[in-house]
């Protein structure tokens, strides 16, 4: 079957899989005792193993099978959650993520494949061992005995027969499970008799089962004569023969079995209804969307735009003429089309929840390397951003999450020193703020000593010293977002290399973002990331020049000024005017575009723009108003005209450029 | 209507169906193929410090278009456009481009052995810009060659020293 057709799909949905594991993993190591988790992670390990199988990707599939296996066993009990099996486990969705990415060669990370099933194995000889050593302390409730059957199976050892729990798993491919399942009951009838089988043998006969059943039986072989015996059935992957719980003799005078706990830094409590609602998540993500290509996705946003625009020209009509009918029809039309674009915006609009799933396990991985304990809180994560958005978010935020860990959170020893909790907190939320989305990373560490930073600042001759004493703390800790500064004593491979809060100020700044920094020494530091709830739509000032409009982006711009000539001063040739103690450099607008300057105003309308740092007023003809503009890219024949970031349709159907202040000033 | 398909299968199946305009009294023609449409002059955005033959951008049902003058294009003199004036919406490599004319007169019909690769120059064009001439009755039809319309003159002389003599013999498609 030529299945290539399909490789998308399925990488699409074995990496939802991938990122419900992860998140249920975590869930885990928190709460080890969660069956509904465990019994949800089981069916995605299965879902996994079926669509690998499927695909023909056998790499994949016998790492999923293994992972299977000891999640089989932990969701049965027989196999505790401890800190070493959720490694493995986190180690084999590491292996898993990588072998998605190298699909199409099948012979790469062979070697690690075979260790880390090697490891899947021994976990499960783990609990080989843990089940006998451990005998009533693996509750195996999967495996209910009624009273009739515990008669049995007692009469039965004291006639010199022992009871034994088998479990046995079919090949993922096979097709007559029921079949299967006949031939494995009848040669145990060889070697003594069955007294249970889960699930039972009606269901088994109708083959609803997945592809594993457990069976109780007496017999008096050995275990292995048994297990190799069924091996030889056809279609038969693997058997496990263990005590059956219940009827395993309780080792009297130990002290009771101790449970090996799990050790790890935990998330945050979950309470019992969101861990369930978590817990649905792996499979429903999946369900309740569809995959659209997102060309047609931008067509269709791109035919909408132009009904609205088209829209505003009928409401002009409308409003020209006097008649009540069409005025109404008018206004019954505006509505629609305002909601209809509404509606196809939200299209294109994700939760942010795609980007903070990686988190959890990134901090857990993070701290544990750094020997610091952090509970990352995660709040917003239903806010939804345009798309272009979310995929472009999740390096800044990683680069924040990772200061935050390693600069920000004190090793667990300080902290105590220190009069705060031994783990420490990371909180990241979303939340909307008008037509924004703002983010928030908060941690409770050590906070940012200004002090330190100016004299760094100096020392690297990113700052005069005459500079330096009037800087405001502010401006300070704006310095962190200059390229080449870093204030870590230690350059790690995680961060303190002085790139990285450069780029992430860059990035956000491309999105016509913005990013803020707050910080109290001993309490903490706070990075506010702002971003607009869409890149298509963009809040613009409308300028006149010249007799064109052209479309400043409202991020870019401070504040409007009118300005009287006498008030323009000159300082070496160049035009500036003075703003609240604060000289800035004049651009005509006009002059600066190549077109003829037309206005011959007294007094001059000046937009006081802001990039990189630098605020320059540029001179226009006429100030227009605030509007919402859609943003269309220009043509690649006339790209990348310096000035121009784009165009827009204005309400009258005419094109207005979109001005790049950045590359203008 | 039927009689129009049994027409068009009767036509010879090379026939090239070609869009004719005309500049400064030259006629013109582009391959249909690459004509998406055709359309009065719209209100048209200047777009500063492009190319000086780009009259601007103008919006297509939402879509930023490039508008080319071919006028100042062919380096022909500037006329005040008329009411026949048209824009002829085109497919080129970068994406859809519009070109002004002075009028568009007719579909025509050229099988392709009326076609003559260009002369070096003519009507004060750039042979880069024209595939060949059509030769249809006693009138001379100039065939642009439209993937080089945007083409700095820079890029223009390179491609002229790369390339010593012209052949564009075939039409480009």
């Amino acid at each position: 079957m030529d299945t290539s057709e399909y490789r998308d799909l399925f990488l699409a949905e074995a990496r939802e899989y991938l990122q419900g594991l992860n998140i249920a993993l975590l869930q885990l190591e928190s709460d080890p005792a969660n069956r509904e988790v465990l019994q949800e992670m089981f069916r995605a390990a299965h879902s996994l193993k079926g669509m690998s199988a499927t695909m023909g990707y056998q790499q994949l599939a016998n790492l999923t099978h293994q992972m299977e296996n000891v999640l089989d066993f932990l969701r049965q009990g027989t196999l505790r959650a401890n800190r070493e099996v959720a490694n493995v486990l986190f180690e084999s969705l590491d292996l898993l993520e990588l072998l998605l990415g190298r699909l199409d060669e099948p012979a790469a990370c062979l070697e690690q494949l075979d260790r880390v099933v090697g490891k899947l194995r021994a976990a499960c000889d783990g609990s080989m061992e843990e089940a006998g050593s451990l005998g009533n302390a693996a509750d195996g409730d999967a495996l209910l005995l009624d009273e009739f059957e515990k008669e049995m199976l007692r009469a039965g050892c004291a006639g010199g027969e022992r009871a034994r729990h088998l479990q046995v798993i079919l090949d993922a491919s096979c097709l007559l499970k029921s079949v299967r399942a006949y031939m494995v009951f009848k040669l145990l009838e060889n070697f003594g008799h069955i007294v249970k089988a889960v699930p039972g043998a009606q269901e088994l006969e109708e083959e609803q089962f997945e592809d594993r059943f457990q069976l109780v039986i007496l017999t008096q072989a050995a275990d292995e004569t048994i297990r190799s015996e069924l091996l030889q059935i056809a279609e038969v992957a693997d058997v496990f023969v263990r005590d059956v719980p219940e009827m395993g003799v309780p080792s009297a005078g130990l002290e009771p079995a101790v449970v090996r706990q799990v050790e790890v830094v935990s998330e945050t409590a979950v309470s019992q209804e969101e861990a369930d609602g978590e817990r649905r998540n792996i499979r429903r993500a999946a369900e309740k969307t569809i995959r659209v290509e997102t060309d047609k996705l931008d067509k269709l946003i791109n035919l909408v735009g132009e009904l609205v625009v088209n829209r505003t020209r009928v409401v002009e009509l409308g409003r020209t003429d006097v008649a009540a009918e069409l005025v109404s029809a008018v206004e019954q039309l505006d509505r629609i089309t305002t909601d209809l674009q509404s509606a196809v915006m939200k299209l294109r609009m994700v939760p942010i929840k795609q980007v903070f799933d990686r988190f959890p396990r990134m901090v857990r991985d993070l701290s544990q390397e750094k020997g610091k304990k952090v509970n990352l809180e995660i709040r917003g994560e239903e806010t939804e951003l345009d798309r272009s958005i979310v995929n472009q978010i999740g390096d800044p935020l990683v680069h924040l999450l990772r200061n935050s860990v390693d600069h920000g959170i004190e090793p667990p020893g300080v902290r105590v020193q220190n009069g705060k909790p031994e783990e420490g907190t990371i909180i990241l939320e979303a939340r909307h703020e008008g037509s924004y989305v703002l983010i928030r990373v908060s941690d409770d560490g050590r906070g940012i000593a200004t002090e330190e930073m100016l004299q760094k600042a100096v020392q690297k001759g990113l700052l005069s010293s005459a500079e330096a004493q009037r800087i405001s703390d502010e401006e300070v800790l704006r310095l962190i977002f200059r390229n080449g500064f870093s204030t870590a004593e230690q350059v790690t491979d995680i961060s303190g290399r002085g790139v990285g809060m450069d780029a992430v100020k860059t990035v956000i700044e491309s999105m016509n973002g913005s990013v803020e920094i707050k910080t109290s020494p001993g309490e903490g530091t706070r990075f506010y990331v702002r971003l607009p709830l869409t890149l298509a739509i963009i809040k613009a000032l409308l300028v006149e020049v010249a007799g064109e409009i052209y479309a400043i982006p409202i991020e870019a711009i401070r504040e409007n000024l009118y300005v009287a000539p006498q008030d323009i001063k000159t300082i070496q040739g160049e035009k500036v005017i003075n703003v609240r103690s604060e000289v800035l450099p004049l651009i005509y607008l006009g002059e600066m575009l190549g077109m003829k300057s037309g206005s011959s105003e007294e007094i001059l309308s000046v937009v006081v723009v802001e990039a990189a740092e630098r605020k320059t007023g540029l001179v226009v003809d006429v100030l227009l108003g605030q509007q919402e503009i859609v943003i269309k890219s220009l043509s690649r024949a006339v790209e990348g005209i310096r000035g121009v970031a784009g165009a827009t349709v204005l309400g009258n159907g005419r094109v207005a450029l979109i001005l790049d202040v950045s590359s203008l000033i | 209507m039927n009689n129009l398909i049994v027409k068009t299968e009767e036509q010879p199946q090379d026939e090239l169906q070609l869009v004719a305009f005309f500049l400064q009294g030259e006629e013109f023609a582009v391959d249909i193929q690459r004509v998406r449409e055709v359309l009065k002059l719209p209100p048209i955005t200047p777009l500063p410090q492009s190319l000086d033959f780009i009259e601007g951008v103008i919006n297509l049902r939402g879509e930023v278009i490039p508008v080319v003058d071919l006028r100042k294009r062919f380096r022909l003199a500037d006329a005040s456009k008329s009411d026949k004036a048209r824009i002829i919406i085109v497919e080129i490599e970068e994406g859809l481009v519009g070109l002004i004319v002075d009028s568009v007169t007719e579909v025509l019909h050229l099988i392709p052995s009326a076609i003559e690769p260009p002369p070096r120059r003519l009507a004060g064009t750039r042979s880069e810009f024209i595939s060949g001439v059509g030769k249809l009755g006693d009138r001379l039809i100039i065939i642009l060659h439209l993937e080089k319309i945007l083409s700095t003159e820079e890029q223009l002389e390179l491609e002229h020293l790369q390339l010593a003599q012209p052949e564009r013999m075939a039409l480009n498609r």
